[in-house]
């Protein structure tokens, strides 16, 4: 009040000095940053959900049927497309190399070939990316539909821990379907590369079962059931986590459901490349 | 108020305060939606929380439960500030708390038993004999036992709404909290969600909050209204006095006319978006 009086009614306020214009990256910056805080407070939140649900693991027998439930949707449910899949990835890994191998004369080698890459990478991935596009993404969408619809704040009301009813269960299931259908497209991927090596290049059954024998070993099969194992906890975990993450109503949940199957895309390829190079890696002895 | 009803609310200590909100302040974002609410909900009685769109109606009804934190005040239950309670804390206290919500939330994939049992199933020890024995009590309360195989979607919305009620129900809570349980329904289904509502206290004693937009609803079923505006109550009253108020802004809102502070509210604030847009 006494600043007011001392000032005659007229004067104008003193001009503000004028604020220098933002740096044309200042705002681009500043996104960027956003986005990588979000990324780190997702990941941190997904590992946090981790963690409590494997917790929760010690009531898989309460939850039995719900996880027996779960493993029946992603298993069967995946089971035809897997399987078609894993043979059509042998047969084309088969014909590929046997074309380049032929003209040396080495086709011989591509039941190798075929056994050691289904083992060690393809069977893992291509599992793992019929799993994202087929169960990751229903997880997200079923989880975000409960989320916009007010079932996961019922659950809270009622005190019913969601990671044990509705994660747990998830996690558990895809821990245990990913590395069998791993294995399923693995057996399906060397039948359709001896059937191509047999007709196209000319590789007996006998041959080929025998090279692809030869250079199974122990770690390249434990190295592709784990990454399985790995892939099916970033499929559970990405899917169950964005759908929690859900807001914003339909809208919300075709969001979360689409970002689950881009995010559980980059983390398969990262982590699969960390466990081959973690496995594998040492073998190189480079540098 | 019958014989039974009275003998309900003398064992649940009608009268009492049971729920009490001492200067909320919430905000979302830059929407702040509670602005200092004062509220008390003495138990035994129905509450009624009426107030237009987006005026805080639900979201009080949240930090009731602690389903949301304030960034200011504080909550009591039943003389207990359970302002700060993590989860864990708070499982005894929503322990005494039936929450039906909007759409029933009822779960998907399971049928209406198996919606009704789930807490019973998840948090207690009961058999499977006693769960079924409590649960087909509650759906027999309900009228609603006939469906108790039917999947959600099968069963209609005044069902639905009664199957969420049977699972609020279902520990015999102390607080029961309807977040808008008539709206989208017709007339009819709307004055049977409202008799359930009446005979549910009538039975069991039960202290009822109840959120609504609906005023006819809400001369039926309360003993209280409250009139909540821009995240304060500004108006309390027994449903009579609150219909025949002179106070310019429930009678707008009770009466639903166009002209009037709420509206010229509304205006002001399109007018400085549209000159906030302009600058």
């Amino acid at each position: 009040m006494t600043l007011a009086r001392q000032q005659p009614a007229t004067d104008r306020p003193a001009p503000l000095r004028p604020r220098p214009a933002p740096h044309p990256l200042a705002e681009p910056v500043r996104q960027l940053g956003r986005a990588l805080l979000q990324i780190v407070r997702n990941a941190g939140s997904d590992l946090l959900m981790l963690w409590r649900s494997l917790l929760w693991s010690r009531a898989l027998w309460f939850k039995r049927h719900e996880v027996l439930r779960q493993c029946w949707v992603a298993g069967i449910g995946s089971l035809g497309v897997v399987a078609f899949v894993g043979c059509f990835t042998g047969m084309i890994l088969s014909l590929a190399a046997g074309i380049e191998l032929a003209k040396f004369g080495q086709q011989d080698v591509v039941g190798s070939l075929v056994a050691i890459s289904m083992a060690r990478e393809m069977g893992p991935f291509m599992t793992a990316l019929i799993l994202t596009a087929n169960v990751g993404s229903s997880m997200a969408a079923e989880i975000g539909t409960m989320k916009v619809s007010e079932e996961i704040e019922a659950l809270e009301v009622m005190s019913i821990d969601i990671h044990r009813f509705l994660v747990m269960p998830r996690l558990l299931a895809m821990m245990a379907v990913t590395p069998l259908l791993t294995v399923v497209a693995n057996l399906l991927g060397n039948l359709g590369g001896a059937v191509v090596g047999y007709y196209q290049l000319g590789v007996t059954f006998s041959r080929y079962y025998h090279n692809a024998i030869d250079i199974l070993d122990l770690k390249a099969i434990y190295t592709g059931l784990f990454k399985a194992l790995v892939f099916g906890v970033i499929i559970a975990v990405v899917g169950c986590g964005k759908g929690l993450r859900t807001s914003g109503g339909a809208l919300g949940v075709g969001e979360a459901t689409r970002t689950s199957v881009i995010v559980c895309f980059l983390y398969i390829m990262v982590f699969g490349y960390v466990i081959t190079a973690l496995f594998y890696g040492g073998q190189l002895g480079g540098g | 108020m019958g014989e039974r009803a009275a003998g309900a609310a003398a064992r649940s200590g009608a009268g009492r305060p049971g729920i009490e909100l001492r200067g909320l302040y919430k905000s979302f974002g830059d929407h702040q939606v509670l602005r200092g609410l004062d509220l008390v909900v003495e138990r035994g009685q129905t509450t009624v929380i009426v107030g237009g769109s987006g005026t805080g109606k639900s979201v009080t009804l949240k930090h009731m439960v602690g389903l949301l934190k304030p960034d200011r005040g504080r909550v009591f239950v039943d003389g207990e500030d359970i302002t700060e309670y993590d989860s864990d804390r708070l499982v005894p206290v929503r322990r005494k708390f039936g929450y039906l919500f909007q759409s029933g939330a009822l779960i998907g994939w399971l049928d209406v038993f198996d919606n009704v049992a789930l807490p019973l199933r998840e948090l207690s020890d009961l058999s499977e004999a006693e769960i079924r024995e409590r649960v087909m009590e509650k759906l027999r309360l309900l009228q609603v036992h006939r469906a108790a195989r039917r999947m959600p979607p099968e069963i209609s919305g005044g069902m639905r709404k009664r199957v969420a009620l049977a699972r609020a129900l279902i520990w015999d809570p102390e607080f029961v909290l309807f977040d808008e349980p008539t709206t989208g329904l017709d007339p009819i289904l709307t004055a049977t969600v409202d008799q359930m509502i009446i005979e549910t206290r009538e039975r069991t004693g039960v202290t009822s909050v109840v959120v609504s937009h609906d005023m006819q609803s809400a001369r039926r079923i309360a003993d209280k209204i409250i009139m909540l505006y821009q995240g304060r109550a500004i108006f309390e009253a027994p449903p009579a006095e609150f219909m025949a108020s002179e106070h310019p802004i429930v009678r707008q809102f009770v009466r639903g006319e166009l002209e009037g502070p709420i509206t010229a509210e509304l205006r002001a604030a399109e007018r400085g978006l549209e000159a906030e847009e302009e600058t």
